[in-house]
């Protein structure tokens, strides 16, 4: 890596052809259940645990569906907030909440309510 | 050969007048590209956005945390792994190559924030820090559900709109409004202070397993994991408002907060000088894109810079200062 290398990376002559021609897939999706599963995995004296845990969030009586992981310590991982972790899958939906006002607002604008067609056939299946 | 210094934003006028009035024009910078051709749906009835230069940087970094290492795990391309680190610098790194375009300026170098020094003061004073002034970054956002930054050069009468944003569920969408924040000072949480960087710098290895938030080491320290909430991760829980979104690098904020720490990651390799990059490359293949051959995700070519491209930059750049 040196500076004439990069100084061509960043070069619009070149990134935008190339972004034209192979845009990349982006997370338009949602996961399309209400359910979210998650998997942790470790070896104990030489068993092999496994631990499958299932969530299943609503808020006002609307699922939450987005990419959730929990850590070997128990913390939950939320990816649309993707600089916290939490004690508690409450405590996640309450930073949601907290960080996502205006998608919880009564008569808000909500995703579902968007009108382009083609974000159904968008999704790709996210991470 | 030029070799870029970075230097604080906090106390180089030269450096900041020079980054945003960079930032000013890669956002204007069109690139003829829109939404549409990512197939990024318009929320709410948002017709299809125009993509800047500046934009497309949210969208690399939006196919790397989606980019699930291996799929399923929470690791990705970009965070929650060991190639945290590098996988940033080398975004800096194209990020300062556009800015040194812009400015025609090729000795240009991207400044850093070095927030634990703001961190050291009082909770309540840190929202006037220098950073948030007029002439820096702007500051917070409006109270109300509608925390759009009011000051600066990217207020909301300034003309700089965010395009792409992910949502509560991490689907993106096109939008068209200002940047928002909002801070946490009032909630009592304060910035990273010197103490926590001082006690990161001294970690060893850089990473082990199990390679993830429950890693000893210090990339998972710098990453902010151990918690409570630290360092790196702190910063944009602190700023909030587009900061905590999975598009935080719409807020130039972002980059002198990233640039801040990779300058960390600069201090710890000059002062652990035999501690190696982990994992290497006969680690499991759960790690790919995490050891120090593998190509990273890249966006802008189909050139693919690996970990170990990463660890001597210095015919590229350095910084003013590695001591804290
Ligand atoms: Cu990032």
């Amino acid at each position: 890596m040196d500076n004439s290398e990069l100084a061509r990376a960043a070069d619009p002559r070149v990134f935008v052809p190339y972004l034209r021609d192979n845009p990349p897939r982006l997370p338009t999706g949602g996961h399309g259940h209400g359910a979210i599963e998650t998997v942790r995995t470790a070896t104990h004296r030489g068993h092999e645990i496994v631990v499958r845990t299932t969530y299943e969030i609503e808020v006002d009586g609307r699922p939450l569906k987005g990419h959730l992981n929990v850590g070997n310590d128990g913390s939950v991982h939320y990816h649309p907030l993707p600089n916290y972790s939490f004690d508690s899958a409450l405590d996640l939906v309450r930073q949601v909440i907290d960080s996502f006002p205006e998608r919880f607002e009564a008569g808000g604008p909500h995703p579902a309510d968007a009108t382009d067609s083609g974000h159904r056939e968008a999704h790709r299946g996210g991470a | 050969m030029t070799v870029g210094i970075r230097r604080d934003i906090r106390s180089d006028d030269g450096a900041r007048d020079a980054y945003v009035q960079g930032v000013i024009r890669l956002k204007q910078e069109d690139t003829g590209l829109t939404t549409g051709d990512f197939r990024i749906p318009g929320f709410a009835g948002t017709p299809p956005q125009p993509l800047s230069t500046w934009d497309l940087f949210v969208l690399w970094h939006l196919v790397a945390m989606n980019t699930s290492t291996p799929p399923g795990a929470d690791r990705n391309a970009a965070h929650v792994g060991p190639v945290f680190l590098p996988w940033h610098r080398w975004m800096l790194l194209l990020l300062e190559a556009n800015l040194q375009r812009v400015l025609r300026d090729a000795g240009f170098g991207l400044p850093y924030w070095d927030w634990a020094a703001d961190g050291d003061g009082s909770v309540d004073e840190q929202p006037q820090a220098p950073v948030w002034k007029r002439e820096c970054m702007g500051g917070d956002g409006s109270a109300g559900s509608e925390p759009f930054v009011t000051t600066g050069p990217f207020a909301a009468d300034s003309g700089f709109r965010v395009r792409v944003w992910s949502d509560e569920e991490g689907r993106v969408w096109a939008v068209d409004r200002p940047l928002r924040r909002r801070f946490r000072a009032g909630e009592g949480l304060g910035l990273p202070t010197t103490a926590d960087v001082k006690a990161a710098l001294e970690l060893l290895p850089y990473d082990t397993e199990p390679w993830d938030r429950n890693s000893d080491g210090f990339r998972n320290r710098l990453e902010g994991w151990t918690r409570p909430t630290g360092l790196h991760n702190l910063v944009h829980v602190w700023a909030r408002g587009d900061m905590e979104a999975a598009t935080s690098p719409n807020d130039p904020v972002f980059y002198l907060n990233h640039c801040n720490v990779d300058r960390l990651w600069a201090a710890w390799q000059a002062e652990h000088p035999d501690a190696p990059y982990l994992p290497g490359d006969d680690a499991p293949g759960d790690l790919l894109r995490h050891r120090l051959s593998d190509p990273m995700v890249a966006f802008f070519t189909d050139t693919a810079a690996t970990p170990a491209d990463m660890l001597d930059v210095s015919s590229i750049y350095t910084y003013d200062r590695l001591t804290m």
